[in-house]
């Protein structure tokens, strides 16, 4: 599929400038090794060079070759809309902002480092609910920072939070739009992060937020033009794609409050719903959160879950599950149709697991690789290379 | 019921076999579940003693198996076909809306618009059987069945070819209504015209919840049929009684065709172009291998056996046919795939199944098109500065809010030389420094404290109307390309003009070695500056 493709026959809306800068990169590795992918940039990773020539023959690294054709710039709407917000502007605000645009996570801007420090997400909506929420019926002793009331916080800027949950001093995960979907990929599955801001490195310019789900929907437009690997044939309970223990779950009358201490201790994205025979009944995702500050009901978190969806957007089809018994291919096209996260597994309508978009990209792109690099004789690739 | 054991399960290939739908001219049709995926079909039980044999390399065998080639959006699918000792079953797609002849029956007589939709959906799959070499013989309202949003779906096409002869015509006396005269003549051979006629009875039912021939007695309503002639109710509009009396002609030779139909004006009305997709451009003469290495593999020929069929130039060859729709399915799936690439592209676009919802999308009163199942909520009582509206402001209650206009800029109806000292009076502040192209055109820098290296903008003023007054910024960081600015000094150059290298020089950037973030650099120079003046 990809030999004597010339250039990346996707990507034609590249610049002109960037096609100059790609060249540039391609003369000063040319002689490290031929090109059988012509449009693949070389990765950042110096162990992943010697692996393309040897993948040529190999079914099971359809997907991963796929991922390095392909630049994060292929991806990127033609016009799109990005929110940046400014460290210093009130938190409260923000995430009013973020229903107010329609947008699910910005990228934040220090003025005085006159540089991208971070992302804000529901995930920081959470953590701050979560951190600063004072239950009206408890009379815990609080100290220091966990004194101040929520109205008080909401006053708070971004910056302020950022000191409090200790991001200051993590860099800002981001790729620039000329790198591999494969390198994209590793980045947002070996951080556990679900949005990746593109940078342009040239300009300095945030372009776009890529995400899991973008990623799959991209590979399932061409999925039927390439040749499939006999693993998508096979069930997921086979394949071992996706969670099956310690499932965290929640039942209707779980509170809220439950709900995000669980988001945040068991870095997941969603629960699902349970009732008292353990038959699954819904899902609660960090997104449903962010209807709390659309509605600005935030300042109970008490109520139970069941309540806290009354008022669940329309339009909701329920929770999308599929069997352990499911091919590989039909979770994807399942997945990538119903624009979710996530598919709950389940058994008889018990839950039995879960399986994420990331879990499904970690094994079609990054496990082959890996697999293949193990297998591989450990012969000097240096030494190959440079030669 | 509930006491005796429920019956055994009995399965046709992987679907479990359920209730009767209904008993048509060729058999019953039972409901079908698929046991892994819960997947719904129709299935139609046919007795071998009413069909032609099946016979291993048969025509008829054939024309079933062209039959599962057939795709479009309102015939019914044939999935597979099961064939027994006694029976032959035919696993279809399932739809839910009930029968045309129901819906009619339910609603009496349509209104002009919505009779115009059904008739343009059958006559769009009329024509794709017809052009694929396959004659319906047997259209009436039973065999045209509704989905869950109100769209034909024409079931039985080419099942009439596997009766046998004799068989068909005895069956079908039971509904005659829509037969046409040279089928109740007992005419063997009967061509598309047939199916034209029928669909001018269907039409004539949709818009007056009668039927244009119709009698008791078997007899006389033939002897009506063979006349032709029919009573024309005064609240028909004259263009469809034109197109009726057309399509009901009694000699087949004068009667309407496809052709005729679609470029009459009554049918043209709010014609969704999906219906009659242009025809391929392809060049007919350049025969795709590929396509008829699936031919081979479909029918299990060699591919000469293709070739010399295609060949032979008869369009009724059933290897000629089979070629003919799988060219047409892989055009409709490349369409396809161009629009969801299309879509892929274009920001927040609704998610669609397929392309045929999206043009059903536009018929329909309520659009088909499900919500993205993560879409944001709509925000509440917020003010334009996104600050929370008390909830006892009982009149913007619930009110979703307005969105905010926003421009780059500032509207003012000072004096021109004011508005301009007051912008210099602010730069100074701020510590730009500036260019002053004309009086009001300046070129604007600032370094960076962190990158130490300018931001540029220029800023305008403009006339907007007899008192109104806009400054309009304007980024001047466009060479975002470190190469393009050497590439333009060198072509200077080499024309000889050094001079005018230097003259650019406030153009050329001392090199700071930071990162640069032009956009919101800019923005950042301009909110100064706005801020600045608003004080």
């Amino acid at each position: 599929m990809f030999k004597g493709n010339p250039g990346n026959s996707f990507g034609s809306r590249l610049a002109d400038t960037r096609l100059s800068k790609m060249r540039k990169l391609f003369s000063r590795r040319r002689r490290s090794r031929s090109h059988s992918l012509p449009a693949v940039l070389p990765s950042t990773d110096e162990e992943d060079r010697m692996e393309i020539e040897d993948l040529d023959e190999n079914d099971e690294l359809v997907f991963a070759k796929f991922m390095k054709a392909h630049k994060c710039y292929d991806l990127i709407p033609t016009s799109s809309k990005l929110v940046v917000f400014d460290t210093q502007l009130n938190v409260k605000k923000a995430f009013f902002a973020l229903v107010y645009n329609g947008v699910r996570a910005a990228p934040l801007w220090d003025s005085r480092k006159q540089d991208f420090v971070g992302m804000l997400t529901i995930t920081d909506f959470i953590k701050i609910l979560q951190k600063y929420y004072k239950s009206p019926s408890d009379g815990n002793m609080v100290t220091d920072l966990t004194q101040v009331q929520m109205d008080e916080l909401e006053e708070h800027k971004i910056a302020t939070w950022r000191e409090v949950l200790h991001d200051y001093s993590r860099p800002l995960i981001h790729t620039d739009p000329d790198s591999s979907l494969f390198d994209a990929i590793k980045i947002l599955c070996t951080n556990k992060v679900h949005r990746l801001p593109v940078i342009d490195r040239m300009t300095g310019n945030a372009l776009y937020i890529l995400t899991h789900k973008r990623i799959l929907r991209f590979l399932y437009l061409y999925i039927h033009d390439l040749p499939l690997p006999a693993y998508m044939e096979k069930s997921i309970g086979e394949l071992g794609i996706g969670t099956y223990e310690n499932i965290a779950t929640a039942t209707p009358s779980t509170p809220l409050i439950t709900a995000l201490n669980i988001f945040v201790e068991k870095r997941i994205s969603a629960l699902p719903i349970v009732d008292e025979d353990g038959c699954i009944v819904d899902i609660y995702a960090k997104f449903d959160v962010i209807n709390l500050a659309a509605e600005k009901t935030y300042n109970n978190l008490d109520i139970t879950i069941e309540e806290a969806m009354k008022n669940r957007r329309e339009g909701f089809e329920g929770v999308q599950t599929c069997s352990k018994s499911d091919s590989l291919a039909t979770i994807i096209e399942r997945i990538v149709k119903a624009e979710v996260h996530r598919l709950v597994v389940a058994d008889n309508n018990q839950v039995v697991g879960v399986v994420s978009l990331s879990d499904i990209l970690q094994y079609l792109v990054l496990r082959p690789v890996t697999n293949a690099r193990m297998s591989s004789k450990p012969v000097t690739p240096t030494s190959t290379i440079f030669s | 019921m509930a006491d005796k054991s429920p019956p055994p399960q009995v399965k046709i290939g992987h679907y479990i076999l359920g209730d009767t739908l209904g008993t048509g001219t060729f058999g019953k049709v039972k409901r079908g579940q698929h046991e892994l995926t819960g997947h719904k079909v129709a299935i139609k039980i046919l007795n071998r003693n009413k069909i032609k044999s099946l016979d291993v390399v048969g025509k008829i065998r054939r024309e079933i198996q062209n039959l599962k080639l057939f795709r479009h959006p309102h015939i019914i699918k044939l999935y597979q076909v099961i064939s027994t000792p006694t029976d032959i079953f035919m696993i279809m797609e399932y739809v839910s809306g009930g029968e045309l002849f129901d819906y009619i029956v339910k609603n009496g007589k349509l209104k002009e618009h919505e009779a115009r939709r059904f008739f343009q959906q059958i006559i769009s799959g009329v024509d794709y059987c017809h052009r694929h070499m396959i004659v319906h013989r047997d259209l009436k309202p039973e065999n045209l069945l509704l989905d869950r949003s109100l769209n034909v779906k024409i079931a039985d096409f080419g099942l009439s070819n596997m009766m046998t002869d004799g068989e068909f015509l005895r069956t079908s006396c039971g509904s005659p209504n829509y037969a046409a005269p040279e089928v109740i003549s007992g005419k063997l051979y009967a061509g598309p015209e047939v199916d034209i006629w029928s669909c001018g009875v269907i039409l004539y039912a949709l818009l007056c919840g009668t039927l244009p021939f119709d009698d008791e007695h078997v007899p006389t309503l033939f002897r009506k049929i063979k006349s032709g002639i029919f009573h024309v109710p005064d609240f028909l509009n004259k263009s469809v009684v034109s197109l009726l009396q057309k399509m009901l002609l009694v000699d087949p030779l004068k009667r309407a065709t496809i052709k005729d139909i679609r470029e009459h004006d009554w049918f043209k009305i709010d014609l969704p172009e999906y219906l009659f997709p242009p025809q391929s451009d392809v060049d007919a003469s350049i025969v795709d291998t590929e396509v008829i290495r699936e031919v081979c593999d479909k029918c299990k020929v060699t591919e000469e056996e293709v070739h010399r069929a295609l060949l032979s130039g008869d369009p009724q060859d059933q290897l000629v046919i089979a070629y003919n729709l799988i060219i047409d399915n892989k055009r409709i799936a490349d369409e396809t795939a161009k629009l969801q690439i299309q879509d892929f592209y274009v920001a927040s676009s609704p998610p669609t199944d397929s392309y045929m919802v999206k043009f059903q999308a536009g018929m329909l009163p309520k659009s088909p098109l499900k919500p993205h199942p993560e879409r944001m909520p709509e925000m509440i009582n917020l003010s334009p500065s996104l600050e929370p509206l008390l909830a006892m402001d009982s009149k913007k209650r619930n009110i979703p809010m307005k969105r905010a206009k926003w421009h780059l800029g500032i509207r003012s109806q000072s004096k021109p030389q004011d508005i301009m000292h007051e912008v210099f009076r602010a730069m100074k502040h701020l510590g730009y420094e500036w260019k002053i192209v004309n009086n009001y055109h300046v070129r604007v820098r600032r370094k960076s404290p962190v990158s130490s290296k300018y931001v540029k903008m220029t800023l305008q003023l403009y006339q907007v109307d007899q008192k109104s007054f806009l400054l309009d910024f304007k980024s001047l960081n466009t060479m975002d390309h470190p190469d393009a600015t050497r590439v333009k000094r060198m072509t200077m150059r080499s024309m000889g003009s050094l001079s005018e290298t230097a003259m650019d020089s406030m153009d050329v950037d001392s090199e700071g070695d930071g990162q640069t973030h032009q956009i919101l650099e800019f923005f950042e120079m301009c909110a100064n500056l706005i801020t600045t003046l608003a004080r």
